[in-house]
């Protein structure tokens, strides 16, 4: 076997009350394209984040190269030749993408003066590795500190890497203007031009499309050939199968066990990551569809374009919802699909058109408008949208239905605590406490908390939007559970998703949406990927009758 | 390629043309009140009256940068125009040297403790300065509690009339030049920048955030002491209480500027022009004979114009609506 790069020997870390880790180990070899994988809570991005410098380890050692490294800092991190793309993205919105994947990297020439004084392989003209002439090339200390950010040789490497990875970003864009794939792939950038030996990405697809996720692929591999080594934090198992050597399981914080991806079947993954073989993620329809009953429909739904997007965002999109049913809602990334579920849930007052629940009309203004309405929203940026992260579980959950428990003009507090307790049972969150920080939690029960808060309107129409991005497969079962008793229990559940397995597994009906316009909606018996992606890509938007109006 | 590069330029540089050309109007609409007002004298006059602002300003600009705010800047430098005169000897012919060094000591020293105790104790910057205010200001006083002292009159002299009057402007345009190049495309700048826009990011970036913060404090003290020392070789003397408004009027000329208060957009050369309108105005407003406590409400309708103004600027459209929920 290859080198061992790395090695971590009974790492322990606990967090206010909870032990993230327990004496995990976990090793790496050079050269290889390494999974680790596991539950939400599990603890992976916790060791990871370790030898970024994020986190600091409690108890064990980490040996990098045989050598025993302490990381008490990114810089340290960085020293080392250690480099790791975040879940959540740590680019600047308000600086350019240039701005940002040189970001204390910058090459820079004497300052004031227009000397250079890193350019010295400027000339050379072979072996275009932007990260490793940056390292090689940079002054340290004070002279960089203030020394002129040289803007050409900045754009000409990231066009170098650029042309060379397949990459295409504007470089001169502010990063708060692109689309989330084109942060995604800035942020990858911005980690390969640091060139470092090992890169750790944590679940860097849950935000691309098909193209952009086969374009890292590619990159990934191509890191690999060059000596490079990955560590990969993923939930897609056909990912996993495709790009992973080796697989590292966690649960729970603790290790159970690693194996050659060779010899390791799906159905033998599973069972590590969840202890137990799951038959079936998706769950059967609990009734049937009963379609003389609709229990909600849009009509017309219309969005003008701001001045910024251009074009029309939503454009006379009608559908109905009936009894029993959950709509899935597909298309290629931007077609419209969340412009749809906010402009229901009252986030974008600016659409017109007519929403009727339960037959009777819902003036949808704003989104307390859609809540009174019973309208809920489940969005998909959790963490901006769904919840307040420094406040606690019991706050987050309750805040939505606040009303419902009052004494007199106070908040009820035991009666908040009961319903905190009952939520966390009938959702089985899992967390240290209800008094806790909701940002305590692991992605999928923030996601539970998101979901719970919304619940807890009692609404009749539900809204997912990405219901399960990031979040394992335990945790998606269960929420695909609880999806289809809200559709027997007569809620209208409405889900988008990029996920087409997802799409393809829960949906009744999907429907697909194309430049804000309803493309086609497909039935059960005429639901395939094929048709799903035709739809997507606008071809043959005339044939099915109830599509766009 | 021609045409996204514009699109570019505007982007980065749309706030400070505009404001350029909002003081340009400011300007023409003076000088049909005043007919003096387009003549060198004037611009001279107007110059000297602003710099020291002026320097306070680029100061409250790059801490405004980092997502900071200093409202100590004003007692900097009161403290720092104090200790200049104290330290000053008017008698010698280099008596003026050891002034200046007391007083960029203590310029640097003041921004350094308000550094410290942000970045070190982890305390919030508008409280910090809040707090550091009223000891820089009570120490100027324990210092001269009456106005009073006399300055170095060649070195006065040169400062501010210098090179016949060119002296203040080449000063100030080199100091502008480098601290424009400072937070525009340095490193540090970008690292500034980078700060204000998302700290955690700029965390895991591996940028040092509180050496960083640190040093922007610092540089701010140090700006306010040569506000200090210019301030006392316009008055030739110090007093302790001369730093009342500088604090507010450094916030109001960097938000008018187009710097936003929550970090990282924003260019000193903006500022600049935030001081200078700040300057016509209330000249205007002496003009006009207007009760100086009427120029005092103007400012404060200013700064809050000039926030809105930049808020409406930077909502993207389909959050508007938000603002406008609580007033239903």
């Amino acid at each position: 076997m290859a080198e061992e790069i790395l090695k971590m020997v009974n790492i322990t870390k606990r967090f206010a009350g909870t032990t993230a880790l327990d004496r995990v180990q976990f090793s790496c070899s050079k050269g290889e394209i390494h999974v680790l994988a596991g539950e939400n809570g599990a603890g992976k991005s916790t060791i990871l984040k370790m030898l970024a410098g994020i986190h600091q380890p409690d108890e064990g050692e980490i040996f990098f190269h045989g050598q025993k490294v302490k990381i008490p800092n990114p810089q340290q991190a960085r020293k080392l030749g250690i480099a790791m793309v975040f879940q959540e993205l740590t680019l600047v919105g308000e600086m350019t993408v240039w701005e940002n994947i040189y970001l204390n990297q910058e090459p820079v020439t004497g300052f004031l003066s227009g000397r250079r004084t890193t350019r010295k392989h400027a000339g050379s003209g072979q072996a275009p590795d932007a990260g490793r002439m940056c390292r090689e090339g940079g002054v340290s200390g004070w002279a960089r500190c203030l020394g002129r950010v040289d803007k050409k040789e900045i754009r000409r490497r990231i066009q170098e890497a650029m042309d060379r990875y397949g990459i295409h970003i504007d470089p001169d864009a502010l990063v708060k203007n692109l689309p989330v794939a084109e942060q995604q792939m800035a942020e990858i950038l911005k980690i390969l031009v640091r060139d470092p030996e090992l890169i750790i990405l944590d679940e860097p697809t849950s935000a691309l499309a098909r193209k952009e996720v086969r374009q890292l692929y590619r990159i990934i591999r191509n890191l690999v050939a060059d000596g490079k080594t990955i560590i990969f934090i993923s939930h897609r198992m056909e990912e996993v199968f495709q790009l992973g050597d080796r697989i590292t399981v966690f649960k729970d914080g603790r290790y159970i066990g690693t194996r050659n991806m060779d010899q390791i079947s799906e159905d033998d993954l599973i069972r590590m990551m969840v202890g137990r073989s799951l038959e079936n993620i998706f769950p059967p329809a609990q009734c049937p569809v009963d379609d003389s009953q609709v229990i909600f429909e849009v009509n017309n739904l219309t969005e003008p374009g701001s001045r910024t997007q251009g074009g029309t965002r939503l454009d006379h999109v009608s559908f109905r919802v009936y009894k029993g049913e959950i709509l899935g809602v597909a298309g290629l990334q931007g077609q419209g699909q969340t412009e749809l579920l906010n402009a229901i849930s009252g986030l974008h007052p600016l659409a017109e058109g007519e929403i009727l629940v339960g037959g009777r009309p819902v003036k949808v203004k704003n989104a307390a408008q859609a809540i009174a309405g019973g309208i809920a929203l489940v969005p998909s940026d959790r963490k901006n949208q769904g919840l307040m992260l420094e406040l606690s579980c019991r706050h987050n959950l309750a805040v939505a239905s606040m009303k419902k428990r009052m004494k007199g003009c106070f908040i009820d507090r035991k009666a908040e605590e009961a319903f905190g307790r009952s939520m966390k049972e009938r959702l089985s969150i899992k967390m240290g406490g209800l008094e806790l920080p909701v940002s305590s939690l692991s992605g999928g029960n923030q996601q539970k908390v998101v979901l719970g808060k919304e619940l807890a309107t009692e609404p009749r129409v539900i809204l997912f939007d990405e219901p399960t991005r990031g979040i394992d497969v335990e945790a998606k079962r269960e929420f695909y559970q609880i999806m289809r008793d809200l559709a027997a229990q007569g809620v209208a559940v409405i889900m988008n998703s990029s996920d087409m397995m997802e799409v393809m597994g829960m949906s009744s009906r999907v429907l697909v949406m194309y430049e804000g316009r309803i493309s086609g909606i497909l039935g059960k018996e005429e639901l395939s990927e094929e048709r799903i992606m035709q739809l997507g890509m606008g071809m043959d938007r005339s044939e099915k009758g109830g599509a766009a109006g | 390629m021609k045409q996204p590069r514009n699109r570019h330029f505007w982007n980065r540089n749309g706030r400070t043309v505009t404001i350029y050309v909002f003081l340009g109007a400011l300007m023409i609409f003076v000088s049909v009140f005043n007919q003096d007002f387009f003549t060198l004298g004037n611009f001279k006059n107007l110059l000297r009256s602003s710099f020291p602002l002026l320097m306070a300003a680029l100061g409250q600009t790059l801490v405004i940068l980092t997502g900071g705010i200093d409202l100590s800047l004003g007692g900097i430098v009161a403290l720092c125009n104090v200790v200049c005169v104290l330290f000053m000897n008017p008698d010698s012919a280099l008596g003026f040297v050891p002034a200046l060094a007391a007083a960029a000591v203590v310029g640097l020293a003041c921004g350094a403790f308000n550094g410290a105790l942000v970045t070190r104790g982890r305390l919030a910057p508008i409280i910090v300065t809040i707090a550091t205010t009223a000891i820089f200001d009570g120490l100027a006083l324990l210092l001269m509690p009456k106005p009073g002292g006399s300055v170095h009159r060649a070195f006065a002299k040169f400062l501010t009339r210098g090179l016949s009057g060119a002296f203040p402007f080449l000063l100030f345009a080199g100091i502008l030049v480098l601290v424009r190049r400072l937070a525009g495309s340095t490193p540090y700048g970008k690292a500034l920048r980078a700060i204000g826009g998302s700290d955690h990011a700029a965390y895991s970036t591996g940028i040092r955030v509180d050496r960083v913060k640190f040093w922007a404090y610092c540089l701010a003290g140090g700006l306010c002491a040569v506000a200090g020392i210019f301030l006392s070789a316009q008055m030739n003397s110090a007093d302790a209480t001369i730093g009342k408004n500088y604090a507010m009027n450094a916030i109001t000329a960097t938000v008018v500027g187009g710097t936003a208060m929550t970090g990282a957009v924003g260019d000193p050369l903006g500022t600049i022009a935030g001081v200078f309108i700040i300057s016509i105005i209330n000249n205007m407003l002496n003009l006009f004979g207007v009760s100086s406590f009427y120029q005092f409400v103007c400012q404060g309708l200013i700064l809050i114009g000039a926030l809105s103004l930049s808020a409406l600027g930077q909502m993207p459209m389909q959050t508007r609506h938000l603002a406008r929920c609580p007033r239903k």
